[in-house]
């Protein structure tokens, strides 16, 4: 993959996420309707690749806006990788020399990497994750379940017991997958299953597109660098 | 503006590393302002149970699933730095969905009261305790409007 292509990947993807994430916020009543239909109208400008990099600008500026209205991310994790993202894109779009472009969309592919790597980390040097009781605890009583009949989950407690290993080991052995093209794109291929997963299972849907919006730059970083 | 935007350009990825007591937001409305609140009720308390049709279209449409993440981080961060913005902007969450008639409330209700519960796991039980009880606040009227 070339970079200009992963480029293009990565915003035609993240323009998508972001422009459903803007009409979400449209049909709730508390939106700041200006903004956020000011953003579906960037977001669809990066899908379309029109004047991509003053989108992106202006997409980094207005979530900045929104970074200081909530006092943080409104939705966690999924937002700071698609702020991240369009720090990245942007700088691929408007630096110079073809190695600083590369620099800053291998950046975007680094984090991805360790967004896996740091999350299996956390979660393997915590007992209550290697005993599998962790995982219990967000079934029995954390808000995250979508349904109260999920929570009988927590009354299976050798299948969260696997499952957390798994979760875990695959996260420690994600950035393995660079080695191998055809590793990567299986590896791939899992993960987006995990995020789905955990949109099913917890609600939490826009990590699922924000993070596959930032797969090509991994594809492009290992045929870059392998 | 740098701190909001650090955290997302420098990220630390550290997701789920350790499941902490978990808040619950509670309601109850008030007929005067020294009522003693005693009719809690839980605000837009999770479904018993959601078919995997449904399911699979929150993956593309899920505002309020999104809004109820919100409200969990924002509760996370008033019981965290006691934050006055974060009591606001519960209560202005509360009020809207009494002014757009999600939530009712009887003709002789003129305020209300949220509280946070915290649920945590202590030597293999499950506690839960009361963590925060806001100021009372007015009840908007149905057409509009907010605290």
């Amino acid at each position: 993959m070339t970079l200009e292509l992963a480029i293009r990947c990565c915003e035609i993807l993240l323009g998508f996420a972001l422009a459903q994430q803007s009409l979400e916020h449209l049909a709730m009543p508390l939106t700041d309707r200006l903004l956020f239909g000011a953003r579906l109208l960037l977001a669809l400008m990066m899908v379309a690749g029109i004047g991509a990099a003053a989108a992106e600008a202006l997409l980094l500026l207005t979530s900045a806006i929104i970074l200081k209205r909530c006092d943080g991310p409104y939705n966690g994790g999924s937002d700071r990788l698609a702020v991240l993202m369009l720090f990245c894109l942007l700088l691929a779009n408007i630096l110079p020399q073809q190695r600083w472009r590369e620099l800053a969309l291998g950046y975007l592919a680094a984090q991805l990497l360790l967004s896996y790597a740091m999350a299996g980390w956390v979660k393997i040097v915590n007992p209550d994750w290697r005993n599998g009781r962790a995982l219990n605890d967000v079934f029995a009583f954390s808000a995250y379940p979508v349904s109260e009949r999920l929570r009988a989950l927590a009354q299976r407690p050798r299948l969260l017991f696997y499952a957390s290993w798994g979760v875990m080991l695959f996260e420690l052995v994600f950035p393995l997958s660079l080695f191998d093209v055809r590793a990567l794109y299986v590896v791939l291929a899992i993960a987006a299953l995990f995020h789905i997963a955990n949109a099913l299972l917890f609600g939490l849907n826009r990590f699922v597109w924000v993070w596959i919006a930032a797969y090509p730059s991994l594809l492009w970083l290992q045929g870059r660098v392998m | 503006m740098l701190n909001y935007l650090l955290p997302a350009l420098l990220p630390s990825w550290r997701f789920f590393d350790f499941i902490g007591p978990s808040p619950r937001l509670e309601i109850c409305l008030l007929q005067h302002a020294g009522d003693v609140p005693s009719q809690w009720q839980a605000f837009r308390p999770s479904p018993q149970h959601i078919s995997w049709l449904a399911r699979f279209g929150t993956l593309l449409w899920n505002p309020r699933g999104n809004e109820a993440l919100y409200l969990l981080s924002t509760s996370e961060k008033l019981l965290q730095r006691q934050s006055a913005a974060a009591q606001m902007e519960i209560a202005r969450r509360i009020a809207a969905a009494f002014a757009c008639g999600e939530i009712v409330a009887s003709s002789q209700d003129r305020f209300f009261q949220f509280r946070l519960l915290e649920i945590e796991r202590d030597d293999g039980v499950l506690h839960t305790q009361t963590s925060f009880e806001s100021p009372v606040f007015f009840l908007p009227h149905r057409s509009g409007g907010g605290v």
